[in-house]
């Protein structure tokens, strides 16, 4: 199995008004294809810095992020762009769909900026990925018409549309009573486990902690353990 | 499929409110802006064919060299004689193509009397046929008609069939205790010197009226058939020959060949265009103003509707930045945010400017069928408040106020794209 993700030796600070907080430091960790692998630590220890940092959301100050083989310190902008359109999902926390667009509209996003996709074969994905995560029939409704729950498997569709090489998901289930964490968690497992889906996301619920393959654990900016 | 334009649509519709006060703005001031243009148009055509038709300047008026500057001075020297009138009339014969119609002119000052009182006026002698078909023109009625006495245009062949006939402002006639009707008045008498500098008088009749336009003018002017001026000045020369030019015949072109036909009959002439200062400062100040207060006011409204603009999109920027950053964390690129507000933008002031065609064309017809009637500085008269709307200049302003809304737009969302993606990513915006 190939890594989806190769880091070696990154650090990343960040100003905090006249201090200097360092983020992460020396860092390094390899994520395989087909992993499902829970990021933990507890408040301020690097974990969301280091999932910007692997989604190309922020910049590395030393060291290398390789993505599926791309070193992605060499990349430009528009090059980032278009490797998290072609290579990353996103699950955020707050979901982050957009309101005025249905639920066909929000998972179709990242097709709109796809060079060479007929209009047959996208709604043919964006149909498929909705199926994925059970929400065919709620195609033509707005986000803000659906639960909690239905908003992030909105989210997930989102992520699985584009066939990334990895998810990046950063506390999935932190806005959901716990009935509907559990249902977003076995989602994302059946979809690792059926679909060969990338999981890597960060954590504090402990009932996802018990249900991954893999467990990284990060302290001050450091890994802790070896998985 | 999701397009770009389909999405700036909806996300116009998230704040209706603020999208519909925006699209008031740019409508107010589209609306404001093509009226604005269109009265500029109006008094800018108004006062061409006065300048062309009413005072008998033609499209291009060619005098001897330096006569503008010393023919009443000297007027001996600088008039037109009878050799070179016939040299220009040929070269005038032979650009026929162009030339609809030409008129001879010559003015001398002089003083007009009834035998009891006299006043000092300006005889403006000009060519009755040359008068008669400038006062059909078609375009002098369209935009000039208040300057036209109806009177005027019921009796177009007097001076042909009664070449003594002197006409007469309304303030001269006054002076001169002479009342309507003038037909089968006494006649008066004009006293000027000839052209050698000797005193002449000439006996005219009365029987027509006009009106210069000019407040200033209203008391000086009269009108005289060319022949009768040119009794009184005892010359067969003229002062300037007017040329009438066909529609649509480029004025600038027609000057530079005619030009050129003169230099080759070794002519030393002058050619004016009908709006030269040398000859039509009026022309020239009025527009000038008009342009500058027009220009100042086109600088006001685009400010207002560019600010209006600007302080739309930053707000709905603030509350959409988290948004702005999951659309760059799925793939878009910062072209791709840009394009999207753009068009936002773009539908926005289509919209309202297409209203604002709309009511363009409803507030200038409530205001021509008011007939408010006003005196323009210096006027000699109240003229009606015309605002002649207009296509081309509707896309004019059309296209200027799509293109400040498109910079506006571009400023507000450039500056957002500097912002750290994680930053945008991490603002507190809308959350569902």
């Amino acid at each position: 199995m190939k890594n989806v993700v190769e880091i070696k030796n990154i650090f990343k600070s960040y100003k905090l008004g006249e201090t200097s907080v360092e983020a992460v430091r020396n860092l390094s960790l390899s994520v395989v294809q087909g992993d499902f692998t829970a990021l933990i630590g507890s408040s301020g220890s690097g974990k969301t810095t280091l999932l910007n940092l692997i989604g190309c959301l922020d910049q590395v100050d030393q060291g290398d992020i390789l993505l599926d083989g791309q070193n992605v310190k060499l990349l430009d902008e528009n090059q980032k762009s278009a490797l998290r359109n072609q290579k990353i999902g996103f699950i955020f926390q707050s979901f982050n769909l957009i309101p005025v667009l249905s639920v066909f509209e929000n998972v179709e996003l990242p097709l709109t900026v796809r060079q060479g996709m007929t209009q047959v074969e996208m709604s043919h994905k964006v149909k498929s990925a909705l199926l994925d995560v059970g929400l065919l029939e709620f195609a033509n409704h707005r986000p803000d018409q659906l639960s909690g729950g239905q908003r992030q498997r909105v989210a997930i569709a989102r992520a699985l549309v584009t066939d990334p090489a990895l998810i990046l998901a950063d506390e999935p289930t932190a806005n959901l009573d716990s009935k509907t964490a559990n249902k977003i968690i076995d989602l994302m497992l059946d979809l690792n486990l059926k679909k060969k889906v990338t999981f890597f996301f960060c954590t504090h619920d402990e009932k996802l902690m018990n249900r991954v393959q893999k467990i990284i654990k990060i302290k001050d900016g450091q890994i802790v353990n070896e998985p | 499929m999701l397009s770009f334009w389909n999405f700036a649509a909806k996300n116009l519709l998230r704040n209706k409110r603020r999208t519909i006060s925006t699209a008031v703005a740019i409508c107010v001031g589209f609306v404001g802006l093509n009226l604005l243009g269109a009265y500029i148009y109006r008094s800018k055509k108004a006062l061409d064919v006065t300048s062309i038709y009413s005072a008998q300047r033609g499209h291009i008026s060619i005098l001897k060299k330096d006569a503008v500057e010393f023919y009443q001075v000297k007027p001996k020297k600088y008039v037109l004689n009878l050799d070179e009138q016939n040299s220009i009339q040929k070269i005038l014969a032979n650009m026929s193509n162009d030339v609809e119609y030409f008129g001879y002119r010559l003015t001398v000052s002089g003083l007009l009397s009834n035998g009891i009182k006299s006043h000092p006026v300006v005889i403006y002698g000009f060519d009755p046929l040359a008068f008669k078909k400038s006062l059909q023109q078609s375009d002098l009625i369209k935009w000039a008609k208040d300057w036209i006495i109806p009177s005027q245009l019921e009796n177009l062949d007097i001076f042909i069939n009664k070449p003594d006939t002197l006409s007469l402002t309304d303030r001269i006639a006054d002076i001169l205790s002479v009342s309507k009707p003038y037909a089968g008045h006494d006649d008066l008498q004009i006293a000027a010197r000839s052209i050698d500098g000797d005193l002449n008088a000439i006996n005219v009749s009365l029987g027509a009226e006009h009106t210069t336009g000019m407040q200033f003018l209203e008391d000086t002017v009269v009108l005289l058939p060319l022949k009768k001026v040119q009794e009184l000045m005892n010359t067969d020369s003229v002062e300037a020959i007017s040329i009438y030019l066909k529609p649509n015949i480029n004025i600038d072109k027609f000057i530079e060949k005619f030009n050129s036909e003169l230099k080759m009959n070794n002519l030393n002439i002058d050619i004016f265009k009908y709006d030269d200062v040398e000859i039509n400062s009026l022309h020239q100040g009025t527009m000038g103003f008009l342009y500058v207060m027009g220009g100042f006011f086109v600088f006001l409204i685009c400010s207002a509707v560019s600010l209006t603009i600007i302080n739309s999109l930053t707000m709905g920027i603030i509350e959409r930045t988290r948004e702005i950053g999951t659309l760059r964390a799925v793939g878009f690129t910062v072209n791709h945010v840009v394009n999207l507000f753009l068009k936002e933008g773009i539908l926005l002031s289509v919209f309202s400017m297409s209203a604002g065609i709309v009511f363009s064309f409803i507030i200038a017809e409530i205001v021509n069928r008011l007939n408010i009637k006003f005196f323009p500085p210096g006027a000699s008269q109240q003229i009606q408040f015309v605002l002649n709307w207009n296509m081309i200049i509707a896309c004019v302003v059309f296209l200027l106020l799509l293109f400040i809304s498109w910079i506006s737009s571009y400023v507000v969302i450039r500056q957002k794209m500097k912002v750290k993606l994680i930053n945008l990513i991490n603002d507190s915006g809308e959350i569902l």
